[in-house]
């Protein structure tokens, strides 16, 4: 899908830019955050990069020209779109750029930039044998791969030795084994975000006495609603269908029923008072290199299943990427917290202050659980079970509120009975 | 937390070396916002709106008084560095700053801030100044008046004598700026005149304007004798940043304890939220 390249904001009272240099023209492959163009105003001179990567398809302000903040002045688009001629270029035919579709199969063709088109066949054949899809030339229309091109590149001998560079993102990768005496020798001191979060953690701990209760949670239903409905959700959203809408739904369906979950205690003149929020604005946390942070999905209570897809899987990137803006980060009043991504079964979180309750999310596993059926008679069987523990504050939500609130989220998602659309 | 370095006298090349290489750190949250503030051999800078004929000076002239010449990539057009002036490049990433109304700082709204830190800087010496719609740097008034925080100079007018030489407390320009941002890092800065040789301006035309008049702190102080030293100016530079910046401020050591500030920085990021 092509992406809109707009004039920046300059300045709080700047309402336009101009444009004095293009380093990219129409047709060339470009990278995130390479620089497309320069703008120049009030002795300020500043490179703006690109937002996606791609091929840039479309100049539509040249050199020179003076637009509006936000307007659009170029659009990228994937690899192997149409070239849209520039403004102010002579009327010839507009470039296309070729799609890759070698003659011979063993060839390994140039990964090409962007997105890599491929069905949803070919990508799960590849999955299965360990290719790297930006490997394998594609011979359908844009350069799409299909089963085909995954299965002739099969057998090329080059192929065989690409598969096991191919990184499983599932998995996070073993550490190298440290060579202790390389360590620094030095006491090292804090970043500024590490130190925030000790500051805060410490802070946290402080402030509200921590309770746990632990849930398992039978998932069984939800992974079939997945397998499913996940394709054509891909298709219709442009986004994929993980287990974090659902628990995010679910999440949220809980809060509203009650709603000392999500409420906070405030310092008044009379003393300590419980802020019951208006809306639910959930916290999703997000696990950087460097540290972690908790976008948040505002009015969380007004979203459909795909619009708490679309934000999670939104927030997470550009957390990773250093691209929130301020009104995203901060104001949650419930946080989710991943605690079974390397493996755990589940996890026992600090509170996000000020809010008085976090939800870690475990590991899914596939384990046997028994199985009672309308008769009454017991039968094992194979489930998707997962953990979860809410974290929250004694001071405002008994044992009783915390109970009840899991109890309500493990039904939402046990009988999960909502159209996924 | 903005850390600052002194550096005194540094050749305009390796400035920009260094500038590079802090930029790439900064990008990289390897280091935090810094402020280096410095003084250079005398040199004029084109910037990318930079046209020849805004040199008055011959080549010859150029290579007889010892200034030599660059072509940069910042905003602005033409201007003089040299000794007694106090340059200041903060290497700040912008996303770690935020406006007074709590919004994104863009690169045009940071100038007005630098502006702002120099009018101070301006004050603590009893000089008055200011800024003017549309003509960035920091002004002086003719006759040291400043009404609502602006000089009274309706428009550059030519000064006297054919040098372009400016009479005692004329007013006129007495802080030029001009940034670059890359990955939302800025880089170049400001250029503020302490005891500068202002006869040296007379080899351009500042700016691109023609008989602009340029003034200094020597020029504006009612006792040039009492000023202190460029070191102690430029401390004072630093604690300006802080208050309009809002932020605390810190004396570096040396370069070689930013840098290793850097080393240990590995693979962690310093976010400023």
């Amino acid at each position: 899908m092509p992406t809109d390249v707009i004039m920046p904001q300059m300045g709080e009272s700047i309402f336009e830019g101009t444009i004095t240099k293009w380093l990219k023209k129409a047709g060339d492959t470009v990278q995130k955050d390479e620089v497309l163009f320069e703008i120049s105003t009030d002795k300020v001179d500043a490179e703006i990069p690109s937002p996606v990567a791609g091929v840039l398809t479309e100049i539509r302000s040249p050199e020179g020209a003076t637009v509006e903040v936000n307007a659009v002045v170029a659009v990228i688009g994937e690899a192997g779109s149409v070239v849209s001629p520039a403004p102010d270029a002579q009327p010839s035919t507009p470039k296309e750029v070729a799609p890759k579709a070698p003659a011979a199969p063993p060839q390994v063709a140039q990964a090409p930039q962007g997105r890599i088109r491929s069905t949803p066949l070919a990508r799960r054949i590849a999955k299965e044998h360990g290719f790297d899809l930006s490997r394998i030339p594609g011979s359908g229309p844009g350069g799409r791969i299909g089963k085909e091109d995954v299965l002739r590149a099969a057998t090329s001998p080059v192929q065989k030795a690409a598969a096991p560079q191919m990184a499983q993102v599932a998995q996070a990768p073993e550490a190298p084994l440290q060579d202790l005496a390389s360590l620094p020798s030095e006491p090292v001191p804090l970043t500024r975000m590490r130190a925030l979060i000790a500051g805060r953690m410490v802070e946290s701990v402080r402030t509200s006495p921590h309770v746990y209760t632990v849930y398992k949670v039978d998932m069984t239903r939800i992974a079939r609603l997945r397998e499913r409905h996940g394709a054509a959700f891909n298709q219709r959203h442009g986004v994929k269908l993980t287990f974090m809408p659902f628990i995010a739904a679910a999440a949220v369906a809980a809060l509203r029923r009650y709603p000392i979950v999500n409420a906070s205690l405030e310092t008044t003149p009379q003393g300590l008072a419980i802020r019951y929020h208006q809306n639910i604005n959930l916290g999703i946390a997000v696990a950087l290199d460097w540290g972690l942070i908790v976008p948040v999905i505002r009015q969380a209570e007004q979203a459909s299943l795909a619009s708490l897809a679309r934000s999670i899987a939104d927030l997470a990137i550009r957390a990773r990427s250093k691209k929130l803006s301020p009104d995203e980060v901060g104001g949650s009043t419930f946080t989710l917290t991943n605690a079974g991504a390397f493996g755990g079964e589940f996890g026992m979180p600090i509170i996000n202050q000020p809010e008085s309750a976090i939800l870690a999310i475990g590991g899914l596993r596939k384990e046997p659980a028994v199985l009672t059926d309308a008769e009454g008679n017991d039968t094992i069987a194979i489930r998707s079970m997962q953990y979860f523990c809410l974290g929250f504050d004694h001071r405002l939500i008994d044992g009783a509120d915390g109970g009840k609130f899991m109890l309500a989220f493990q039904k939402v998602l046990e009988n999960w009975n909502h159209e996924i659309d | 937390m903005i850390e600052y370095l002194y550096l005194g006298r540094v050749d305009y090349s390796e400035a920009l070396r260094l500038q590079e290489e802090l930029v790439a750190l900064r990008s990289e949250g390897r280091i935090g916002n810094v402020l280096l503030l410095l003084e250079h051999p005398p040199v004029l800078t084109l910037g990318r709106n930079a046209s020849r004929a805004n040199i008055l000076a011959s080549d010859e002239l150029l290579k007889s008084r010892g200034v030599t010449l660059h072509e940069i990539n910042r905003g602005g057009d033409v201007t003089y560095h040299g000794p007694g002036q106090l340059i200041g490049y903060p290497i700040f990433d912008l996303r770690s700053l935020r406006s007074s109304s709590g919004n994104r700082l863009g690169p045009v709204d940071f100038v007005r801030l630098m502006e702002q830190a120099l009018i101070g800087l301006c004050g603590e010496f009893g000089v008055p100044a200011g800024q003017i719609p549309k003509l960035t740097g920091v002004w002086c008034s003719e006759d040291g008046r400043v009404d609502g925080g602006e000089p009274s100079i309706q428009s550059c007018r030519p000064a006297n004598g054919a040098e372009g030489a400016v009479s005692p407390a004329a007013g006129g320009k007495i802080a030029a700026i001009g940034i670059h941002v890359a990955r939302g890092v800025t880089s170049h800065g400001f250029a503020f005149n302490v005891t500068t040789d202002l006869a040296d301006f007379a080899l351009i035309n500042p700016c691109g304007i023609t008989g602009c008049p340029v003034t200094s702190l020597e020029r504006e102080v009612a006792n040039p004798e009492a000023l202190p030293s460029l070191e102690s100016i430029a401390h004072q530079a630093a604690l300006h940043f802080g208050q309009v910046f809002d932020e605390p401020v810190r004396a570096l050591k040396d370069l070689a304890a930013l840098r290793a500030q850097a080393q240990s920085a590995v693979g962690e990021l310093i976010t400023d939220r």
